[in-house]
């Protein structure tokens, strides 16, 4: 601008979604000379104007370090020590918890029906007082209250924990109500078991390990699941335990098994998120901000299923199809549901029909008589021998089947999957182990 | 018979060991035999849900005047002032604040409160012998104005797309809640064993509430919709792997079966009949689905009405399938239709979606009637919530001549179930802001519906956590029966 006078300035404010223009400045000079943006920081630049002998240690250090970093002869070295740092391999982070300073703690409220608009009562941190109460001279804070949690005069925190691990194990808490150990959850079945589990599991320093070891060595555990007439007219629902329950595994459960009989699981641990396959459609359709599902290849594809990427609007199929919980809401004990839609995942799905051809391919490649390999993938797949009976009838199957390949009434090419012995021995054994993973005792522990 | 068979046949679900059976699973024999034995079923059945199968039908509590429902969901929320709200008024203040008085504190996503007036975009004219006012956009609903009973008056709780569609669904603004089709089939049952009873349809852009709007929240996972896709195998997995024909999928059942039935007689576990049974109806769905699908029987004019081409997954084809489906037995159906969000450009909006949705969605109701079928399905047609009376304009989103979301006021239609034809309900102030007559809270809509299919939705419930969860919650929610036939 030149000449002297009046300026005006519009501007018009807007959003861009929720996010308005944050602090911003507009600065005015009269000067001149072109504002050029400088390259060195303030402090350094007062250092630089003092003399030699009133710099402090300090801001010769900062000299220094503003000259290693900015010196255009040091460049080479600076670029060899900045692709060895990249080199590193990042340390795993987390995001923690703090205290607030106890200067400033934060005002906690009741709200009236939860809406947060509407602040009632000030709360204090505190117990409830049924329980064994806090130490009186201890600081209200959360280490104060994770010492209480875990402290031997509670046993709470480990009887929830151990009758959570025996759910999972035996399929029934020895309190049925997993979530609920308060007035409206149901009594315990065993007081004395539960309470001896939860003090051996805080002996054993709070082990899970430890606690399954226990558990599944027991006797208890050890039984059949077999029921005989006179264990019927006693204890129907076995609540008392004169037998092994049965029960059917959980959704991810389900997929390693099948996974792991076939020969395909992967052992790898952790890392990103994997993508098993699954119809495109879940993904795709009626889902907000649809992605496209790619697929994952080699070992990624067989991977356990706690790795499988999660979408919320979107749930994979398979675990969805097996009750498996949406993680929307907490749910401390899953559905256990028998449903057709289990039966096409099991007879269908691309997974399962792979794991099926990769039985098949270990099974036509390998030595014996049929029956002698019937035997053997029957043990892969449900763990205990087979009866004669049992192998009569799969080999059956497999003769029949076969029969069907070689006449050409089947495709063995479509259905066999990929490998280098015969097909159509490639194809039988994967319908033979196709019908082994769609056994109830496949998926039912028992 | 051994003492292990005969527990097992002691146990509730005897029939499916006795008749569904390896052997006797043969399609066409199998499919009789679960039917007339479901009807054996239902004639013993109380109003509680059977520890047997849990989608054995059921009694409600009282005679229902629907037995069904199909709702289209109009995800997104359709701007109810450009369709059946219509406010002269607008178009006069146009360009205008509406007063503070007016907004109430209102906060909005994208608008001031001070955003200008914007007048109805479209036309509108008086309809039927009942002469409701509907907008020039959707000739084809105007064409059956007589049949439909349009609520003006409806109001949510929710502001945003999410929590409000979870909340229409479920009573509560979180996913976790049981949606209506599965406090429906948790009351009511199955008709059908061979296909889904709660079945899901999708043909818009995206739903933002996702799964949790036809979950089956805390109640049994086996009342969760299900998804019918328009790609790929309509049911996930209903069809065989590539190279396995009908022979081979029943070889197979037949030897899965067999070997499950040799464990029964071992174990006594009534979980492996009700696996043989799930089997069977697995190895139907493989053939009712595919039946279903083919709209082959489906005569020229038929189509024509629907606008549907057989082929091509669209809302039409939707409709049309939820048509057949209520002839073969399905209990609750949603069709969304997701896309209705004007923040921008209402005129083309409207003309982009009333173009998908209006003829079909006429023609379904007019299919049911000549049917016979609409006397007791209760169809319902709407959105999440409605859309403001003032302009959203934005020049860095690129907006203008759009409507912002509002939940103070919005519109639905219902037909057919014993709701009141030709019936127009409630009203809004003149400027279509607020609800000034007869005002119908969602959990009103939803209390409606559960009472039109035989519940008092004060009744219907679940123990969950120590509480008796109903859908409404414990907010007071009323029968509209003034809108009842």
């Amino acid at each position: 601008m030149t000449a002297a006078g009046e300026v005006g300035l519009k501007m018009l404010f807007e959003k861009h979604y929720a996010a308005p223009l944050g602090r911003f400045r507009i600065s005015v000079t009269t000067d001149e000379t072109k504002a050029i943006a400088r390259a060195i920081e303030d402090e350094v630049e007062r250092a630089l104007m003092l003399p030699d002998t009133e710099l402090t240690v300090g801001q010769r250090a900062e000299l220094r370090r503003a000259f290693l970093l900015n010196a255009p002869e040091l460049a080479a070295a600076r670029a060899e020590i900045d692709k060895l740092k990249k080199a590193l391999p990042a340390p795993p982070t987390t995001l923690v918890m703090k205290e607030r300073p106890k200067e400033n703690p934060r005002a906690t409220f009741i709200h009236n029906r939860g809406e947060f608009l509407q602040p009632t009562e000030k709360v204090a941190p505190g117990v409830l007082s049924a329980l064994n109460p806090l130490a009186a001279d201890a600081p209200r804070n959360r280490l104060t209250f994770a010492r209480w949690l875990v402290a031997s005069e509670n046993p709470l925190t480990a009887r929830v924990t151990v009758n959570r691990q025996w759910h999972i194990l035996f399929g029934r808490g020895l309190v049925r109500t997993t979530e609920d150990f308060g007035l409206m959850g149901e009594v315990p079945s065993h007081p004395e078991l539960l309470d001896w589990l939860a003090m051996e599991f805080m002996k054993q320093g709070w082990s899970l390990k430890k606690l399954h070891q226990l558990i599944v060595t027991s006797a208890t555990y050890q039984q059949s699941s077999r029921v005989t007439p006179q264990l019927i007219a006693k204890d129907r629902g076995n609540l008392l335990l004169a037998r092994a329950p049965r029960v059917r595994i959980e959704a991810e459960m389900i997929r390693d098994a099948t996974l792991r009989a076939s020969g395909l699981l992967s052992p790898k641990v952790g890392g990103p998120s994997v993508f098993p396959p699954q119809p495109a459609s879940v993904t795709s359709e009626g889902v907000y901000a649809a992605k496209s599902w790619d697929e994952s290849t080699g070992e990624d594809r067989y991977r356990r299923g706690l790795y499988t990427f999660t979408k919320r609007s979107a749930p994979f199929a398979m675990f969805n199809t097996f009750d498996a919980p949406s993680g929307e809401a907490c749910v401390a004990r899953r559905e256990v549901s028998n449903t057709p839609l289990q039966a096409l995942t099991l007879l269908n799905d691309v997974t399962f029909t792979e794991a099926s051809q990769a039985l098949g391919k270990l099974l036509a490649s390998r030595a014996g008589t049929v029956e002698e390999r019937v035997a053997y993938a029957f043990r892969r797949v449900l763990t205990r021998p087979a009866t004669k009976d049992e192998v009569a009838m799969l080999a059956k199957f497999f003769e029949t089947q076969k029969q069907r390949f070689v006449a050409k009434q089947l495709d063995a090419a479509k259905f066999a999957g990929t490998g280098e012995s015969d097909v159509n021995e490639r194809a039988a054994w994967a319908a033979l182990a196709r019908a082994l993973f769609n056994l109830d005792e496949a998926i039912t522990k028992g | 018979m051994n003492p292990m068979q005969q527990h097992g046949l002691n146990l509730t679900r005897r029939w499916f060991l006795r008749d569904c059976g390896v052997g006797l699973g043969k399609v066409a024999l199998g499919s009789l035999l679960a039917d007339s034995l479901v009807g054996r079923v239902a004639a013993a059945a109380a109003a509680k849900p059977s520890p047997v199968n849990p989608l054995a039908p059921r009694q409600p509590h009282f005679a229902a005047k629907a037995k069904r429902v199909i709702h289209m969901f109009m995800a997104g929320a359709p701007s109810q002032l450009d369709l059946f709200d219509y406010k002269p008024e607008l178009a006069k203040l146009e360009g205008k604040p509406l007063p503070p008085s007016v907004i109430r504190g209102q906060r909005y996503a994208f608008i001031r409160p001070d955003a200008a007036v914007m007048g109805p975009r479209y036309k509108f004219a008086k309809h039927g012998k009942c002469g409701a006012e509907i907008s020039e956009i959707m000739p084809h609903l105007a064409g059956i104005a007589d049949e439909i009973c349009l609520v003006k008056s409806c109001h949510t709780d929710q502001f945003n797309h999410a929590p409000a569609q979870i909340f229409f669904n479920t009573g509560f603004q979180q996913p976790g809640r049981p949606s209506l089709g599965s406090w429906v089939l948790y009351g009511l049952g199955a008709e059908t064993q061979n296909l889904p009873a709660f079945v899901v349809m999708s043909t818009g852009s995206g739903i933002s509430g996702g799964a949790a709007c036809w979950s089956s929240g805390f109640l049994p996972t086996v009342y969760t919709g299900v998804r019918f896709r328009n790609q790929g195998d309509p049911i996930l997995n209903v069809s065989s792997p590539a190279g396995v024909d009908a022979r081979l999928q029943r070889d197979s059942l037949d030897l899965v079966g067999a070997l499950n039935q040799r464990r029964l007689a071992t174990e006594g576990d009534p979980e492996i009949a009700t696996r043989i049974s799930q089997y069977e109806m697995a190895f139907r769905l493989q053939t009712s689905a595919p039946e279903l699908m083919d709209l082959k029987t489906e005569s020229k004019a038929t189509l024509e009405m629907y606008g549907c081409k057989p082929e091509e997954a669209s809302f039409a084809r939707s409709c049309l399938l939820a048509r057949r489906m209520i002839e073969r037995g399905v209990r609750f159906i949603n069709i969304y239709n997701e896309g209705w969000d004007a923040h921008s450009d209402v005129i083309g909006n409207l003309k982009t979606n009333c173009g998908k949705t209006d003829k079909a969605a006429a023609a379904l109701v007019r299919d049911l009637k000549q049917r016979g079928l609409l006397d007791d399905t209760l169809v319902m047609w709407g959105g999440e919530f409605g859309r403001t009376p003032m302009v959203e304009t934005n020049a860095s989103l690129g907006r203008s001549l759009g409507r912002d979301h509002h939940p103070q006021a919005f519109t639905i239609w219902m037909a057919g179930g014993g709701i009141r034809p030709g019936l127009t309900y409630g009203a809004t102030d003149e400027l279509g802001f607020h609800v000034v007559e007869n005002p119908v809270h969602v959990r009103d809509l939803q209390a409606t519906i559960l009472h039109q299919l035989g519940f008092d939705h004060e009744k219907l419930s679940f123990h969950f956590q120590g509480l008796d969860f109903r859908l409404t919650g414990v907010e007071p929610a009323n029968v509209v029966k003034e809108i009842l036939g």
